[in-house]
C-alpha cells in the first residue's frame, strides 16, 4: 500500500490532471533542453569513439612499382547534354578501361577526376595522376577487378550521365540524353575521386564524403585511406578542407571537433555532394574524394605526386582484394575529425528526445480539449469526485485543422510543381514564381484566419443569445487553435523522427528551427504579441530562411533559390521537395495557428 | 441520412473521387512507383502479376502451369502486351465474355487498354462507396427503431455520421487511393466483401451468400464473413428454429456458389491447377516477397522441419477469432464483419494496404462507438509513423544498401501494433456503449447530483 492508495480518488484525478496539463508541457521544454545539452556533447571526445577498420579483407597494399610503360588501355568518349528549368549543359566525358589479368570482368573500381577541380581551376595534377596510373596499372599482374578511369566534364553532371549509362539508365528524352557507353566493365564496388587542382606541392589532403542527400560512404572507405596515409604514404589527412592545428588544450579541441561536425551536418543537410563521389553513393558505390589542399605555412611536411601516387596504388591494392561490397562498418556516423567517430547509437537518441518533447505538448492540448480541464474544475470548485465519464463530452472539432492542413499541403505541393515547371513565359525567374507561391500562401493563411474569426464571432453571438436559458456547465468545444495546434505538433514529431532514418542532419535542422515556436507560440489576446509571433514563424518559412541564407553568404536571394532548383533538377536532391511539400505547409498551419481567436 | 449538416452530396463526392483518381493516373510515374510498392502489391495482388497470367492464357500456355503466377517478371509485360494487343480471337475468348468469374477472365479482353484497366478500377472504388452510402442509409432506418441511450448531459446520443461522410472517408482515404492507382487485385476481393455486406444488411440471402463465396473464392479468408452476414440476415428474426433454417439455406447457397465458381474456372482454363496456384500460394504462404504483414520474416528464418507446424498456428490463428467474436457481438453483426476484415488484413499472409483501405471503410459503419475510445490519437499515428516508415527503410534496405531486412519488418510489426491496438479499442468501444445501453443513465435528483456506481464499476 503505497502513497498512492492513500490519496483520495479526487486527489489522484487531480493528480493526473496537472500532470497532463501542466506538467508534461513544462517537462517537454526539459527534453528539448536535454536534447540540445546531448547535441552538443556528440563532438567531445568521451561520445566519439576511435576508428577501426572493420574488413578484414581491406590489408593495405605495399610500395608502389614505378615501372613506366606504354598505356595501351580501352578508352572511349561520351556526350551529354542536360536541360534543367533555368539552362542547358553539355560536355564530352572521357573514360578508360583497364582488364585486370585475373579477373573475370564483373567488378570493377572507378579512378575518376573532374575536368575542373572545387577550386575552379583546371585539375592538372589530378589527370596528371590517372594517366600516370594507369600506365602503373597496366603492369600489374595483381589485380583481380578491372579498373575505370574517367575523366569527367561540367559540374557533376559529367560524371552523372556516365554513372546512368554505365547502369544501362540512358535514354534520349527531352530534358536529357546520355550517350550510351561503347567500353564497359562490371560492377563497380568502390571509387575514388581525385581534385588535386594546379601542378605544385601540397600540404595536406581533404577527404570529401557526403553524397546526395546525405547518403554516406561505408566508414572503412575513410578508415582505409587514414590508415595507409598514416603508414605507406605519410600525408597529413583532414575532413573537408579545413586545417586545424593541433593542440592539447581540452576546450580549443572541443570547439574544433564542433567546428568539423557542423560543416559535415550542413553538407548533409543541403543533400548537395560535396563533390564527385556524391554521385557514385546513389548507385550504391562507396566512394570519396581526394582533396588536395595548399595552405602557405602549414607546418606539416608537403608532398607531391609522387608520394600521392603511391597512396591511391595502396588504396586501389586494398579495395582489390575485397570480397564484397563494403558492409561491415558503418553506414550512419557523424565525423568529428578523421579518427574519430560517432555511431548512430549516440547521435540518434536527441532526434527522438526531440520527437518526444513534440508529443507530449501535442498530448497535453488534446487533454486540454477533452473534459480534463472541467473536471478539474469541479474538484477545485467543490472538492468532489468529478465523474470520469466514459466518452467526452465536448467533442472536439476538427474542421478547421483539417481544412487547413489539407490546404496548406496543396499549397506546398502547388508551389512546388511552380518551382520546377517551366512555363516558356518570358522573363520567367525562379525567383518570381517563388514570389507568386508565396501570394498562394498568404491568401491562404489570410482567408483561413479570416473565416474563422468570422465563425467565431457568429459562434458567439449565438452563445449569447442562447445563454439566456442555458443553464449549468457550458460545454463548448475546445478552441480551433488547441485542435490545429495538436495537429502542428503531432505532425512535426513524424516529420522530424522519419526524416532522421533518412537525413539525420537535416531532420535535426528542421526540428531545432521549429522546436520552441511550434511549442511555446499560441494565439494571444494582445494583437500585438500574435503579430509578433506570425513575424517570427514568416522569418523562419521557406522564404524567409532563403533571405536569411542569402545575407549569411552574402549572395542574391536569386542565387541561393537557384542553388536549391539546380539541386533538385540536376543531382535529384530532395531539399527542395521536402522544404515546399513538408516543411513549408507545417510552417503555414502554424502562422495560421498563432492568428485564429483565442477562445 | 438524419441530421446531416455535412454540405456535400453523394454526386458531388463521387465526382470529386472520380476526378482525383483520374488526374492522378494521369501522371504515369506516380502510378507505376505505386504499383512496385510492396506495402500495396504483394504476389497475390499484384496487377503485374495478373497481367503476366493474361499474357500466358493469351498464347495458350496453361497461366497456373509452374507457378507462373509467382515469378515476378521485372519489366516489358506492357511492352509484350502492347505487340500482341492485336492478337486474333481464338476459341477461349468467346468463353471468356459470356461467362468470366476469374479476374484473367475480367482483364483478358481489357488488358491492353490501360484506360479501360483504370477505369475499371475506379469504378470499383466508387461501387464501394455507393454501397457504404447505401448500408448507412439501411443502418439508420435499423437505429431508428431501436432505443436510444441517454447521455450524461441529458440529451439522446446524436445520431453517427451520415452515409456521405462515410463513402467520403473510403474514398478519400491515402489507402485507398494509393491502391487503386497501383491497381492491386484486392479491390475486387473487397467489392465482393461490401457487396456481401450491403445484401445481407438489405436481407438478400441468396446475394449476400454469393457475394461472400466470389470473395472467398478471390481470397479465401473472406469466408469467415459468413457468420456475420449471416448474422445481418437474422437480426430480428423470430425463434430458433427459423434461425436453423436459414443457417442451412446460407450454408448450402454459400456452398454453391463456390462449387460453381471453380466449376466456371476449371472451364475457363481447362485444368484444376488453379487451385493449388492460388490457395496453395495463400495457404502455405510459398512466396516470400517481403510486405507489411508478419508472416515474411518469421518463414525466411524458419528451419524446415518446423514449418509446417508453425504454418498451420499461424493460419488457423487468422480463422479462430471468427466465431468467439460473432457470438459476443452478435447484436453488432456490422462491427463484426468490421473485426473480422481487421483480422485478415492483420493477420493474413500477404496483406496489404489494400486490406487497410477496408477495414477503414467499415469502420465508420460503427461511428456511433467513436466517442468511447480511448487510443484514436495513438492509432492515427501508429498508422502515420509506419505509412510513413516503410518505404523509407524499404529505400534504406532495397536502394541506398545502409539499411538491412531487420528495419522494413520491425516496421511492418509496428504497423501490426497500430491494427492489433484499433481492433482492442474498437471493441472495447462496442462493450462500453452496450454497457451504456443495459444500465441508463438515472434521472437526475433533486439536488442536481447524478449517482456514479455504474462509472466506478467500469473505471476501476
Amino acid at each position: 500500500m503505497g502513497l498512492l492508495s492513500r490519496l483520495s480518488k479526487a486527489q489522484k484525478q487531480q493528480m493526473f490532471g496537472r500532470f497532463v496539463l501542466d506538467w508534461m508541457p513544462r517537462l517537454s521544454y526539459v527534453l528539448v533542453a536535454v536534447s540540445f545539452v546531448w547535441l552538443l556533447a556528440l563532438p567531445h571526445q568521451s561520445y566519439s569513439k576511435h576508428t577501426y577498420v572493420s574488413e578484414n579483407a581491406l590489408m593495405p597494399g605495399s610500395a608502389l612499382q614505378d615501372e613506366f610503360s606504354k598505356i595501351g588501355l580501352k578508352a572511349a568518349t561520351q556526350n551529354y547534354t542536360l536541360t534543367t528549368s533555368t539552362d542547358s549543359r553539355s560536355g564530352v566525358n572521357t573514360y578508360a578501361v583497364f582488364y585486370a589479368p585475373r579477373s573475370d570482368g564483373t567488378e570493377a573500381l572507378v579512378l575518376s577526376a573532374p575536368w575542373i577541380s572545387r577550386d575552379k581551376i583546371t585539375n592538372t595534377n589530378a589527370i596528371a595522376l590517372i594517366l600516370a596510373l594507369g600506365r602503373v596499372f597496366k603492369r600489374c599482374s595483381h589485380f583481380s577487378k578491372d579498373i575505370i578511369f574517367v575523366v569527367s566534364d561540367g559540374d557533376a553532371e559529367g560524371l552523372q550521365a556516365w554513372l546512368k549509362a554505365y547502369h544501362g539508365l540512358d535514354q534520349t528524352t527531352s530534358d536529357h540524353f546520355e550517350e550510351t557507353l561503347t567500353v564497359r566493365s562490371g560492377a563497380i564496388q568502390a571509387a575514388l575521386n581525385l581534385d588535386f587542382a594546379g601542378t605544385g606541392d601540397y600540404n595536406a589532403m581533404g577527404i570529401f564524403f557526403e553524397g546526395v542527400n546525405g547518403q554516406l560512404p561505408n566508414l572503412d572507405m575513410i578508415n582505409t585511406i587514414t590508415r595507409i596515409a598514416a603508414g605507406i604514404a605519410p600525408v597529413e589527412v583532414t575532413l573537408h578542407d579545413e586545417l586545424v592545428p593541433y593542440t592539447e588544450n581540452m576546450t580549443k579541441n572541443y570547439i574544433n571537433s564542433l567546428k568539423k561536425m557542423l560543416y559535415m551536418m550542413k553538407y548533409q543537410a543541403a543533400g548537395t555532394p560535396t563533390g564527385n563521389h556524391g554521385l557514385y553513393l546513389k548507385y550504391k558505390i562507396d566512394a570519396i574524394t581526394l582533396y588536395g589542399i595548399d595552405k602557405l605555412g602549414w607546418p606539416s611536411q608537403r608532398y607531391n605526386l609522387f608520394r600521392l601516387g603511391s597512396l591511391i596504388e595502396s588504396a586501389f591494392r586494398s579495395l582489390n582484394n575485397l570480397l564484397e561490397h563494403l558492409h561491415q562498418s558503418f553506414f550512419f556516423y557523424l565525423l568529428s575529425g578523421v579518427h574519430r567517430y560517432t555511431s548512430i547509437g549516440l547521435y540518434m537518441p536527441p532526434v527522438i528526445i526531440l520527437g518526444v518533447a513534440f508529443i507530449l505538448q501535442a498530448l497535453s492540448l488534446w487533454g486540454l480539449s477533452s473534459d480534463l480541464p472541467l473536471e478539474l474544475e469541479a474538484i477545485a470548485s467543490d472538492e468532489k469526485v468529478a465523474i470520469a465519464l466514459p466518452y467526452s463530452l465536448r467533442s472536439r472539432e476538427l474542421k478547421l485543422a483539417a481544412t487547413t492542413l489539407t490546404l496548406a499541403f496543396v499549397a506546398g505541393g502547388a508551389s512546388f510543381n511552380l518551382l520546377t515547371t517551366s512555363f516558356g513565359i518570358p522573363g520567367e525567374t525562379p525567383l518570381l514564381k517563388l514570389m507568386a507561391s508565396v501570394g498562394v500562401c498568404s491568401m491562404l493563411v489570410l482567408s483561413a484566419v479570416s473565416s474563422a474569426h468570422v465563425r467565431h464571432r457568429i459562434l458567439k453571438s449565438k452563445k449569447i443569445k442562447a445563454g439566456a436559458n442555458a443553464k449549468g456547465t457550458s460545454l463548448t468545444p475546445a478552441a480551433d487553435w488547441i485542435v490545429l495546434k495538436t495537429c502542428v505538433l503531432a505532425l512535426s514529431a513524424l516529420v522530424v523522427t522519419t526524416l532522421s532514418a533518412l537525413n539525420f542532419s537535416l531532420a535535426v535542422s528542421i526540428g531545432l528551427v521549429i522546436v520552441l515556436p511550434f511549442m511555446a507560440f499560441r494565439p494571444s489576446s494582445y494583437v500585438i504579441l500574435s503579430g509578433l509571433q506570425a513575424a517570427i514563424l514568416v522569418a523562419i518559412s521557406p522564404p524567409g530562411l532563403m533571405m536569411a541564407a542569402a545575407s549569411w553568404y552574402s549572395m542574391d536571394p536569386a542565387q541561393v533559390l537557384n542553388w536549391v532548383l539546380e539541386g533538385y533538377e540536376v543531382l535529384g536532391t530532395w531539399l527542395l521537395p521536402t522544404i515546399c511539400c513538408i516543411y513549408w505547409p507545417l510552417n503555414l498551419a502554424a502562422i495560421v495557428m498563432v492568428l485564429l481567436p483565442v477562445s | 441520412m438524419s441530421g446531416s449538416t455535412s454540405v456535400a452530396t453523394p454526386a458531388s463526392i463521387f465526382t470529386a473521387a472520380f476526378a482525383l483518381r483520374l488526374a492522378l493516373f494521369h501522371l504515369p510515374a506516380l502510378a507505376s512507383t505505386l504499383a512496385d510498392q510492396v506495402e500495396i502489391s504483394t504476389p497475390i495482388t499484384s496487377f503485374k502479376r495478373l497481367s503476366e497470367g493474361v499474357f500466358l492464357f493469351r498464347n495458350g500456355v496453361p497461366p497456373y502451369d509452374g507457378g507462373v503466377f509467382h515469378q515476378v517478371c521485372a519489366k516489358g509485360h506492357a511492352r509484350a502486351d502492347r505487340a500482341f494487343s492485336g492478337a486474333k480471337t481464338d476459341r477461349l475468348f468467346n468463353l471468356l465474355l459470356s461467362k468470366a468469374p476469374l479476374l484473367l477472365g475480367l482483364f483478358y479482353p481489357i488488358l491492353s487498354s490501360p484506360l479501360l484497366v483504370n477505369l475499371l478500377y475506379i469504378l470499383g472504388d466508387l461501387a464501394i462507396g455507393y454501397m457504404l452510402l447505401q448500408i448507412t442509409a439501411i443502418k439508420d432506418q435499423d437505429s431508428a427503431h431501436a432505443k436510444k441511450i441517454r447521455q450524461y448531459g441529458g440529451q439522446l446520443e446524436s445520431p453517427g455520421m451520415d452515409g456521405v461522410t462515410v463513402a467520403a472517408l473510403y474514398l478519400f482515404n491515402p489507402f485507398t487511393i494509393a491502391s487503386c492507382l497501383g491497381r492491386s487485385t484486392i479491390l475486387y476481393s473487397n467489392l465482393a466483401v461490401v457487396a456481401g455486406i450491403w445484401m445481407g444488411m438489405k436481407r438478400n440471402q441468396n446475394l449476400a451468400m454469393f457475394n461472400i463465396a466470389l470473395a472467398t473464392y478471390l481470397s479465401l479468408y473472406p469466408a469467415m464473413l459468413t457468420i456475420p452476414v449471416w448474422l445481418m440476415l437474422n437480426r430480428e428474426a423470430g425463434g430458433y428454429s427459423v434461425q436453423k433454417k436459414t443457417a442451412a439455406q446460407s450454408a448450402s447457397v454459400f456452398l454453391l456458389s463456390l462449387g460453381s465458381l471453380f466449376l466456371l474456372s476449371f472451364v475457363l482454363v481447362d485444368s484444376w491447377d488453379f487451385f493449388v496456384s492460388v490457395y496453395g500460394t495463400i495457404l502455405t504462404v510459398s512466396d516470400l516477397t517481403p510486405n507489411l504483414g508478419l508472416f515474411w520474416y518469421f518463414f525466411i528464418e524458419m528451419f524446415d522441419q518446423f514449418r509446417p507446424f508453425f504454418l498451420v498456428v499461424f493460419q488457423i490463428h487468422v480463422f479462430t477469432f471468427a466465431i468467439p467474436i460473432s457470438i459476443k457481438l452478435r447484436k453488432y453483426p456490422l462491427f463484426v464483419s468490421f473485426l473480422l476484415c481487421t483480422i485478415m488484413g492483420s493477420f493474413k499472409g500477404y496483406p496489404s494496404v489494400g486490406d487497410a483501405s477496408l477495414y477503414l471503410g467499415l469502420l465508420p459503419l460503427s461511428s456511433e462507438i467513436f466517442k468511447y475510445m480511448r487510443y484514436s490519437f495513438l492509432i492515427v499515428n501508429l498508422f502515420l509513423y509506419s505509412s510513413l516508415l516503410a518505404p523509407i527503410f524499404w529505400y534504406l534496405w532495397v536502394y541506398v544498401g545502409s539499411g538491412n531486412a531487420n528495419f522494413f519488418y520491425a516496421i511492418g510489426l509496428v504497423y501490426g501494433i497500430g491494427e492489433i491496438i484499433l481492433m482492442i479499442d474498437t471493441t472495447f468501444a462496442v462493450s462500453r456503449r452496450d454497457f451504456e445501453l443495459l444500465s441508463p443513465v438515472e434521472e437526475v435528483s433533486a439536488d442536481g447530483t447524478k449517482p456514479d456506481w455504474d462509472r466506478k464499476v467500469i473505471q476501476k
